[in-house]
């Protein structure tokens, strides 16, 4: 099933060293859309990363306004994770790549996912 | 040991119920106190206050109880009086030390240190707070643009680098061991501290189960402001940027901010 998100995770899985980038529903954690490298079980690091960002979302209520983006900066690797509102994209990374492009690849993702959630 | 408590107790009360004259109702507000039933040891050193009202230690004891109550002020007031009557009451001097350097009021701490050495020089109570007021373990001074008594340790920060919004260092289980977060109030600090905490766990169960290793950090953006999450030990200093700091001077008031909470905490448990 084509769930038109297939151009924006590609543009994300295409930054070098990148292992997965998912379309994640925030409420539940399930996967909406995906593309993951052999040894990522997208389906239970989705599930993990949505209560983060609900997590982190809950932090931020008081005052700092909605979040947009979240990282996390482990020894092997990081997540990223930017959205609107109901999704939000994620992705994984090896510690090979350049944080700063796969950012703004992400961001950009973003922006295309909430410019699509907002025509729908 | 509940038993000689009790007996201690009954034998105090006694005594008391007794003779209305009798000053044993320090020593049974003491215990009272000590039992944690505040509200009978303040009516029954208010009451005996009545019969004595120059009663150094009955004022002293009230001064303790009205503390236990989180009625700092009015123990203030119960402990000048005992200075008024007994400026050489050293019991009531190093209490106000204690509260000094509780309220992280270290030159206050200090004038009142000295006052205590003058009356006793020789007691050992008085090296236990003179090293902790030159170890510098103390609380940093209350007063401040932090406005919540913290904020000294990363005060320098938000001089230095203007887009910063606040700092926290919170341990790990959320409580707020320092900060300088000027336009927030208390509260909100403390659910930020709490559920950044919350969130550091669940990056921790995100990381390791990609097995991304140990966390690094975290850091979490709104359209206003960036909040960076950095382990500190089991402890975490929070940064919080305005997201139109260029990206290495943020990375800059992080690093330093990490530096000065590492130390700091260094200090604590050295």
């Amino acid at each position: 099933m084509d769930t038109g998100y297939g151009d924006l995770l590609a543009d994300v899985m295409k930054q070098p060293g990148v292992r997965g980038a998912l379309v994640v529903a925030v409420r539940d954690g399930l996967v909406v859309d995906g593309r993951v490298h052999v040894g990522v079980r997208g389906d239970a690091a989705a599930a993990l990363a949505a209560a983060l960002f609900r997590r982190a979302r809950q932090a931020t209520s008081n005052g700092e306004g909605r979040i947009r983006f979240v990282e996390v900066d482990a020894e092997q690797g990081r997540i990223m994770m930017a959205g609107p509102e109901a999704v939000a994209l994620l992705a994984v990374l090896e510690t090979r790549a350049n944080p700063g492009q796969v950012r703004l690849a992400v961001r950009r993702a973003a922006d295309e996912l909430a410019a699509m959630e907002g025509a729908k | 040991m509940e038993e000689s408590t009790r007996r201690s107790l009954e034998e105090l009360s006694a005594e008391v119920a007794s003779n209305p004259n009798s000053t044993a109702f320090v020593e049974l507000a003491a215990a009272y106190r000590a039992r944690g039933d505040l509200e009978r040891a303040m009516r029954l050193c208010l009451r005996g206050l009545q019969r004595h009202p120059t009663h150094v230690e009955a004022h002293f004891e009230l001064g303790r109880i009205y503390e236990a109550r989180g009625e700092r002020e009015l123990a203030l007031d119960e402990w000048g009086v005992v200075l008024q009557l007994a400026p050489e009451h050293l019991n009531t001097r190093l209490t106000l030390v204690r509260l000094y350097l509780d309220e992280g009021r270290q030159s206050d701490a200090t004038a009142e240190l000295e006052r205590a050495e003058t009356i006793a020089p020789g007691d050992p109570r008085l090296n236990e707070f003179r090293g902790l007021l030159d170890s510098g373990l103390a609380p940093p001074e209350a007063e401040g643009e932090s406005g919540n008594g913290r904020g000294h340790v990363f005060e320098s920060l938000g001089e230095d680098h203007p887009g910063t919004l606040g700092i926290l260092l919170v341990d790990a289980e959320g409580e707020i061991i320092e900060s300088h977060m000027p336009a927030e109030n208390g509260d909100v600090q403390a659910a930020l501290g709490t559920d950044l905490i919350e969130a550091r766990a669940e990056a921790e169960r995100v990381a390791s189960y990609l097995q991304l290793g140990e966390l690094k950090g975290m850091v979490v953006e709104s359209k206003s402001a960036r909040l960076t999450v950095s382990p500190v030990g089991r402890d975490v200093v929070i940064v919080a940027t305005r997201t139109d700091l260029p990206a290495g001077q943020a990375a800059l008031v992080v690093q330093r901010a990490w530096d000065l909470a590492e130390s700091y905490l260094s200090n604590l448990n050295r």
